[in-house]
């Protein structure tokens, strides 16, 4: 039992789906950053919302009639063969719709569209010192601010103090 | 995964076959979390239903977009993450939160319940200093209980960053709470 098994237990246990046994109950007792963690992950657990009580057979009913409709493409259905010319007026049908319907800059509605971000391959952490884990951080948020939208405007707390005083002189004149 | 039960990749070849049930098992699977995430993400109780529907509906039709060795709850988080963007910026930006406060579960311990509220409170700032991503790995993975690899395929990252990402996010909140 070490700390990063017992922390892999905690989400579950604090929201009372299973129960600690005996050898994480003396790794808790005994280990006191895993007992500051679990008293974080119980507090945060109590925001955990009921699980809503739904009309499963209604949201089934509608998922099959939506599929079933005409204008739907159903998926195993195979495919039959269509000549050059029809599928390229089927494209320009698309892109005119596309642009009609998101626009030059809008964002295409369907997850199934997008692209999964290229993974990045990372060492187990539980061989990493505290050092190479800060590295490995660190570099994670310069991956977050670099993700930033084109035009993101930055916040006087992510100016040096140099542009601060560059910024000021201008506003003051 | 109950043993016996067959699993999602199992049904989702068996739909893509023309099994209706196989679809429905799948809605009845995961519907009741992905309505439980809608649900603490400020979508109101009324609509739930009309959610959770529209998005097996997207990930039904968008089939082809998922790779089978991702889980297809994470995929199915990723579907509705979108979905309550485009109704996000269908809604001109305005945030549709209603109070959940009334909602939260019950805390067994009375008593405790002031200094549990104040906890609450702090995690609640703490929370908002944390970078966005560190925030939904943290709440994908208390509040609603994906593993890593969930969450990896629900944010579009690695099983290994969301880890890093949590523990950070661990990392934070606790000094908040001290
Ligand atoms: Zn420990």
């Amino acid at each position: 039992m070490n700390c990063e098994q017992l922390s892999d237990r905690m989400p579950e246990v604090a929201r009372g789906e299973t129960e600690w046994g005996v050898a994480e109950r003396e790794h808790l007792a005994g280990c006191p950053e895993c007992a500051s963690e679990w008293r974080l992950v119980r507090i945060a657990a109590r925001g955990s919302v009921p699980i809503p009580e739904l009309d499963l057979d209604a949201i089934t009913s509608g998922v099959h009639r939506a599929m079933a409709a005409p204008a739907q493409v159903v998926p195993f259905r195979p495919r039959r063969r269509v000549s050059g010319w029809a599928v390229g007026l089927a494209a320009a049908a698309m892109v005119l719709l596309a642009v009609a319907v998101w626009g030059p800059t809008g964002d295409a509605p369907d997850v199934a569209a997008v692209p999964a971000r290229e993974p990045t391959l990372l060492p187990e952490l539980d061989g990493l010192l505290e050092g190479e884990l800060e590295v490995i951080l660190a570099s994670y948020e310069q991956d977050e601010a670099a993700e930033q939208p084109l035009g993101a405007v930055p916040r006087l707390g992510d100016l040096t103090d140099a542009e601060l005083e560059l910024l000021m002189e201008e506003v003051e004149g | 995964m109950a043993p016996g039960l067959p699993t999602d990749p199992q049904l989702v070849a068996a739909w893509r076959g023309g099994d209706e049930a196989a679809a429905s098992a799948l809605v009845r699977r995961h519907a009741p979390v992905l309505g439980r995430y809608l649900r603490s993400r400020g979508a109101a109780s009324s609509e739930l239903e009309d959610l959770v529907q529209e998005v097996f509906i997207r990930a039904f039709q968008g089939l082809d977009g998922w790779r089978g060795d991702a889980p297809l709850r994470g995929w199915l988080f990723r579907i509705a993450i979108n979905l309550l963007r485009d109704r996000h910026r269908r809604g001109g930006g305005r945030i549709m939160v209603e109070l959940m406060e009334d909602d939260r579960v019950d805390p067994a311990d009375p008593a405790g319940e002031l200094e549990a509220r104040e906890a609450r409170e702090r995690l609640q700032s703490g929370l908002a200093t944390l970078s966005p991503l560190q925030r939904d790995v943290f709440r994908l993975r208390i509040e609603d209980g994906l593993g890593y690899d969930e969450i990896a395929a629900a944010l579009e990252t690695t099983p290994g960053a969301a880890r890093v990402h949590y523990h950070h996010a661990v990392r934070r909140l606790k000094e908040c709470l001290e």
